[in-house]
């Protein structure tokens, strides 16, 4: 659908205005520099690859080849007049001469240059990554049948508005932009990120609802830390996970002691825990949580902060966790 | 000594303003008439009067000048902004910050079982109930008693907010103020409870450090709102709300069934219908005929009405507005309503302690009806009669009929209406909208609104019958 729409775009601007609309046309045979930021490596036999395209005036992709983690690359346009570019993620295995369904970056020519960006890529309707999404709350549910209510609540992590009122939406619900097809987002608390000993720690993936609210279950329940045998039934209407117990005797991440103490500090005083939520392959849903990969697109970091119980804890945007990059014709 | 007073008053105030800006006195004045209205749980506001206060320039009065004196002397910018943040209505701040305990227990449902649609209505009717009646008992001491504030009786010390004419014995701030660290110990019992206190006792106690109150005027009320508490906290512990529901959900076509997607077993609050209310004769003294039977058209009729509104019918708009009417316990929107109408309308203690309470009364009221109709009929949720239904978020885990928020948002708009006319239709249109916004949701049918809509109203025409014959008029 997207190809056939810029195409007939194209068609039409030729008609109107008897030229190419980019400007500089991009021939068959030019040199095409890519220049990314931003990206995480890969390790093909596991993660899979990084692979640019181009699409000429009829929407027919065709593969450039693909990118290391540098994001530098160099390439001879094998297509006829381009139009634009993009970048997939391409999973283990997928050898599949088209593109995958994971559009990472996307950028239209205008005067033999593109700007790659995840807009319109990852998103639907070329919207952007949302700047003030909503808040996360320190809060352990699976255990409350149990213990009551607080306890053990610096071991939980839920994806709800605490303070709604702080928020632009004004209610308990967090939004996010709406992602296409190819991706879901992921939440994750993170150890020492940053550091070669970071651990992290998913709890689950998600997707908001067709009005980019956050209000059903991600896919791993409570989380199979949770003070519970059943953690897969915790049928909270947000994402979030609980890190109590092991009561089917999983191997604990990192080293970890259970329950988790969120609010842990550094000698210095720091948080060491972080808070991410990144935006992954939709292929990777599923995958057990004891092995996460998070992927590149790690838009929104915080850390978890010292708050108690009832502590409002804002979701912020990091266009620095986000790759982009630029497409230079010669 | 009215006229000395009054002199002594005008010219305090131009030096209080002189001396801080933040602090506004009150648009509405509450004279010694506010000592003589209508209480809740005291006989009659002097039920406790306190014995007389020292006398001015005795020696305990000088004592206490001194006192304030050194405070003042002592200023700093910490001790200031402390003054100013207590400085204006005796209530307003114990208000918010039940408001902001409650919204904390709001998304914790079901997991945590605090802030129940009623139970949260129960909270702040203690709440304001207290306050009021410690505000009202206070005022009936200040106007037995008559002491001049500390900046009114001697020019050694600063009025560093306006003390408006208001005798300062015994002090309504501190009376507010204990009362309200009770109640709020009482039902947060898991919270840092001793916080509550330390807070209490520093709003007033910048009374003093204010000019505005002898430490005796602090002491005073402070017992006095101590023990309006007590009677409080004696009537809640008796008002039922204890009760365990030890019986069974009915079955049969129609009747209530857990819904998805929590399956909640064991619905909120069963019993509530039969708790103990303030104005209205009991839970069931208005209770509605029963629901439209199963398959009748205008059952039929009003789960299409969802149906349709689901099946890609709701606007932007209507989800938006339910969402926003489900973000905290339902009466905690209209609270926050008052908050801004008592601050807007500069009410004095007395009259804006009388406007919570009777909110608040009315909210809990209407709420202890609906949930007598709601367990009398047990009417199962749209979503149990038709699990295609999509609804905005989770139903509710209680019976469908009537809808909660139709009947207390109908009786809160009436005492709205009632305390500020000039807003009655905006309350209104506000009550209809958030009626309306849980059929939008697709957790209610029409007909739980309408019906819920017009209890509602019963029970606001029966508080606001007794506002009119309370005093205060």
């Amino acid at each position: 659908m997207w190809s056939r729409s810029l195409a007939g775009l194209l068609a039409l601007s030729a008609c109107a205005g008897g030229g190419d609309p980019t400007g500089t046309p991009v021939v068959a045979g030019a040199t095409l520099a890519v220049s990314v930021s931003g990206l995480v490596p890969l390790d093909p036999a596991v993660d899979g690859r990084y692979e640019a395209w181009v699409v000429d005036r009829a929407g027919t992709a065709t593969s450039l080849g693909t990118i290391d983690a540098s994001g530098d690359a160099s390439f001879t346009n094998p297509a006829a007049v381009v139009a634009s570019i993009f970048i997939t993620y391409e999973p283990r295995g997928d050898t599949d001469p088209a593109p995958s369904s994971h559009r990472l970056l996307v950028g239209r020519f205008q005067n033999g240059r593109a700007t790659l960006s995840v807009v319109g890529a990852l998103t639907v309707n070329d919207t952007p990554l949302r700047e003030k999404p909503g808040q996360f709350t320190m809060f352990s549910p699976s255990d409350n049948a149990m213990h009551g209510y607080p306890s053990f609540e610096e071991s939980g992590i839920w994806l709800f508005n605490m303070a709604p009122r702080d928020t632009p939406q004004g209610d308990m619900w967090v939004r996010l932009t709406q992602l296409q097809p190819g991706w879901v987002y992921e939440g994750w608390m993170v150890r020492d990120i940053d550091t070669p000993n970071a651990v992290w720690l998913s709890y689950g993936k998600f997707l908001p609802d067709p009005t980019g609210t956050v209000n059903t279950r991600d896919d791993t329940g409570w989380g199979e830390f949770s003070g519970v045998t059943d953690y897969l039934k915790g049928e909270e209407e947000f994402p979030g996970d609980d890190w109590i117990s092991n009561p089917l005797g999983y191997v604990v991440p990192g080293g970890l002691t259970l329950p988790l103490n969120l609010r842990e500090k550094t000698a210095s005083g720091a948080s060491r825990w972080t808070h991410v939520i990144t935006v992954e392959p939709s292929s990777d849903r599923g995958e057990p949580v004891t092995t996460p990969r998070p992927f590149t697109v790690r838009p929104y970091r915080d850390p978890f902060g010292d708050g108690g119980p009832g502590a409002p804890r804002s979701i912020t945007f990091h266009a620095e966790g986000v790759p982009r990059g630029e497409v230079v014709a010669r | 000594m009215r006229a000395m007073l009054s002199c002594c008053t005008a010219a305090t105030l131009v030096t209080a303003l002189a001396c801080s800006s933040d602090p506004v006195s009150p648009g509405s004045v509450a004279r010694a008439e506010a000592g003589r209205w209508a209480t809740w749980v005291l006989p009659r506001g002097d039920a406790l009067r306190p014995p007389a206060p020292p006398a001015e320039g005795s020696a305990q009065s000088a004592a206490e000048i001194d006192e304030i004196v050194r405070l003042q002397s002592a200023r700093t910018a910490a001790t200031d902004s402390v003054v100013r943040q207590y400085a204006g209505d005796p209530g307003a701040p114990w208000s918010r910050l039940a408001v902001g305990r409650l919204d904390l227990y709001w998304p914790l449902l079901p997991d945590v079982l605090v802030a129940t649609p009623v139970r949260a209505a129960r909270v702040m009717s203690l709440l304001h109930v207290a306050m009021y009646d410690a505000v009202v008992a206070s005022w009936d001491a200040k106007y037995a008693y008559i002491r001049r504030a500390p900046a009114s009786a001697s020019g050694r010390v600063k009025a560093l907010v306006p003390l408006d004419g208001v005798p300062s014995y015994p002090s309504e701030h501190a009376a507010a103020a204990a009362a309200a660290a009770r109640i709020l110990t009482y039902a947060f019992p898991l919270e840092d409870t001793a916080s509550f206190t330390r807070q209490a006792r520093e709003a007033a106690e910048s009374r003093i450090t204010a000019g505005a109150a002898y430490r005796s005027d602090i002491d005073a009320g402070w017992a006095l709102g101590a023990a309006v508490a007590q009677r409080v906290m004696d009537r809640a512990m008796a008002d039922g709300s204890a009760q365990a529901w030890t019986g069974a959900v009915p079955t049969g076509e129609g009747m209530w069934q857990p819904t998805p997607p929590r399956r909640v077993q064991v619905p909120f609050d069963a019993m509530a219908g039969s708790w103990r209310t303030w104005i209205i004769p009991s839970g069931s003294a208005y209770r509605p005929g029963p629901p439209p039977a199963i398959g009748s058209p205008q059952f039929k009729a009003d789960l299409n009405e969802l149906l349709q509104l689901a099946s890609g019918g709701r606007t932007q708009a209507q989800i938006d507005a339910a969402r926003y009417w489900a973000t905290d316990a339902p009466s905690i929107r209209w609270e926050l309503f008052a908050e801004d109408e008592i601050a807007s309308h500069r009410l004095s203690a007395p009259h804006a302690a009388r406007a919570r309470a009777y909110l608040s009364a009315a909210m809990y009221d209407a709420f202890v009806a609906c949930w007598d109709t709601k367990f009398t009929y047990w009417m199962a949720r749209p979503v149990t009669m038709d699990a295609s239904l999509r609804t905005v978020f989770s139903t509710p885990p209680f019976p469908s009929y009537p809808s909660g928020h139709s009947t207390q948002s109908s009786a809160a708009a009436e005492v709205m209406a009632e305390l500020f006319p000039d807003r009655a239709a905006f309350y209104r249109a506000k009550a209809e909208e958030a009626s309306l916004s849980r059929i939008w949701a697709g957790v209610h049918y029409r007909f739980d609104v309408t019906t819920g809509e017009a209890l509602g109203a019963k029970v606001g025409d029966a508080v606001v019958a007794r506002m009119r014959s309370d005093g205060a008029q």
